[in-house]
């Protein structure tokens, strides 16, 4: 496992569109996980009357253990497409430079090809998930009126479900990578299906009162694992836990494309 | 010996098309084997089968007298077709990847650059070879587990005179190592020049196989040129020639088993002609080749 990480790796460190997206990615996370609070500080010195329905901001308790964990992953989840994007450039690249038939011949079984590219997705979510958790602790502690190691703790399996999700998602691009093989057009169609296809549907459904149409959505179905936690914030009721159901909904997807993948690459000439 | 590789029945369809027919084929340890043929024999389905990147339709193989799998991949250096790396990296970063997908140490990359005259290069992209050092970059990395096998395809399509004269001299140099080699061309004279053993593939068929220094032997020809209008009739006089063909201004004697150059000098003297040009001509696997394709095709018909 640790050898088919290091071979991934090392095809991937070098590449500049990976260090782009990567970085951008490290970015985004680092401004939920720590920018929000001085950017709203921020505004409130330079704006007077700055409130949201009488409401100052700056003192609603995002950064507080122990919902800080809801908060940061139900957000950082949006950014998850930048992470997809450059695993499905390093799919895609593996057939548009054909370097997958030489991986092949200089001695990886398919097997263990696509186990590389899994443990890649699962390094990333890993890093993402002990990332956020880094972050989240500083500013926790930064924010928090109260600390106690229940406080930190209780909610914290928010990231591993965040990991799952993550993990889910980039099975979900390694099979987009796998079935197009042409980078750009892959990225192209992942975010159309993501924005167009799967919204489209989500509406459709909506309207329709057809409310199952969203379990048949994988992204929808991934995103909607954590539930969004700020409309608690006025007063609204909301989920703050995770579902049974929901979780096999997710592992199930995950499986599904693992299936795929394996189909697609193992009975493919290449 | 022992055997290296045995072939049974391995058959590849597409549809209708036959790329790979019922093929058998078995190489020794030592042997540098060509396999002949012309574009779209089944040369690179076959080599593609063998190392597991084509999935056969009927039939298989055995490597080192086991079924083939990624661990009998370790042990072949393979090339099939053009160079394939990841462009964006280095020639060293390229080989460090391969050393570890065929579990061998780091320090075997300088080694095989030097083997190959590419040190200067080795930091550069590979994008920015040259087709000849992309050739190199393959070999060398091909050389990096020091395999048991090695096998190329095509190794010097598309390169200048220089550049092959380079890889052919490299394949010399390696195979003198015994080290057994496939090599798959339609290069007549690079097999004649490197290979042992060769065999002979025609729409997917195996049509012959066997040893290059037996190309050679059969009826030996002679070509003579003398200034003299009787030469044809006097030639075909004689008993120990079998037949004459004209080619412009020289005949080609093919002689009876046993006679050579030397009588037919003698012979023709005691004619009273002076022969100004005799050679002994040595069959090409070329000419071979060419023969045995035709063969082939007029038994079909």
């Amino acid at each position: 496992m640790i050898r088919l990480l290091k071979i991934e790796l090392q095809k991937l460190w070098p590449n500049r569109a990976f260090k782009w997206l990567s970085s951008l990615y490290l970015i985004a996370l680092t401004i939920i996980a720590v920018g929000v609070m001085p950017f709203l500080n921020y505004l409130k010195s330079k704006i007077e009357d700055f409130d949201i329905d009488g409401v100052d901001p700056t003192i609603i308790p995002f950064y507080e253990f122990p919902d800080i964990w809801q908060n940061l992953t139900s957000v950082a989840i949006w950014f998850k497409l930048l992470l997809g994007l450059s695993l499905i450039f390093s799919i895609a690249n593996e057939f548009s430079y054909r370097t997958i038939r030489q991986n092949v011949i200089d001695g990886l079984s398919k097997y263990e090809f696509i186990w590389s590219k899994i443990i890649l997705a699962g390094f990333l979510a890993a890093a993402s998930a002990i990332t956020l958790f880094v972050l989240g602790l500083i500013t926790g502690l930064i924010y928090s009126s109260e600390i106690s190691f229940v406080l930190v703790f209780e909610d914290v399996y928010f990231l591993l479900v965040f990991f799952l999700q993550l993990f889910a998602f980039l099975l979900f691009t390694l099979f987009v990578g796998t079935l197009i093989k042409k980078s750009i057009i892959a990225m192209g169609v992942l975010v159309f299906w993501i924005f167009a296809v799967e919204n489209g549907f989500y509406i459709w459904g909506q309207v329709k009162e057809h409310e199952w149409i969203e379990y048949l959505l994988p992204v929808k179905s991934i995103n909607a694992l954590i539930h969004n936690p700020f409309p608690k914030y006025i007063f609204m009721e909301i989920q703050d836990f995770v579902t049974f159901p929901e979780i096999a909904l997710v592992a199930g997807w995950g499986t599904l494309f693992y299936w795929a993948i394996i189909r697609l690459v193992v009975k493919r000439d290449l | 010996m022992d055997t290296v590789l045995t072939i049974n029945n391995l058959s590849k369809h597409y549809g209708k098309i036959k790329a790979v027919d019922e093929l058998n084929l078995e190489i020794k340890r030592g042997n540098v084997f060509g396999i002949l043929g012309p574009n779209g024999s089944g040369k690179t389905t076959t080599l593609g089968m063998l190392l597991d990147v084509i999935n056969p339709t009927t039939g298989d193989f055995e490597w080192f007298g086991q079924k083939g799998d990624q661990n009998t991949r370790k042990r072949i250096g393979a090339i099939l077709e053009h160079p394939i790396f990841y462009p964006y990296l280095s020639g060293v970063q390229n080989l460090k990847i391969v050393c570890d997908i065929k579990g061998v140490s780091k320090t075997r990359v300088p080694e095989v650059l030097q083997q190959v005259g590419l040190v200067k290069r080795g930091e550069s992209k590979f994008r920015t070879y040259s087709l000849g050092m992309k050739q190199r970059l393959a070999i060398a990395s091909a050389l990096l587990c020091d395999p048991e096998v090695m096998i190329l395809d095509e190794p010097t399509n598309g390169l200048d005179p220089e550049g092959i004269a380079e890889i052919r001299e490299l394949i010399i140099d390696i195979a003198n190592s015994g080290k057994t080699f496939i090599l798959a061309s339609h290069l007549l004279d690079e097999v004649q020049k490197v290979c042992t053993h060769f065999c002979v593939l025609q729409t997917g068929k195996l049509i012959y196989s066997g040893l290059v220094e037996d190309v050679g032997k059969g009826d030996l020809t002679v070509e003579v040129k003398a200034d003299s209008d009787e030469l044809q009739a006097v030639l075909e006089r004689s008993e120990m020639i079998k037949s004459v063909k004209r080619e412009l201004d020289k005949y080609t004697a093919t002689m009876v088993n046993g006679y050579g150059a030397k009588d037919i000098n003698a012979y023709l003297f005691d004619q009273g002609i002076t022969a100004k040009h005799l050679m002994i001509k040595t069959k090409s696997l070329e000419k071979q080749f060419l023969e045995i394709l035709h063969g082939e095709e007029g038994g079909q018909k």
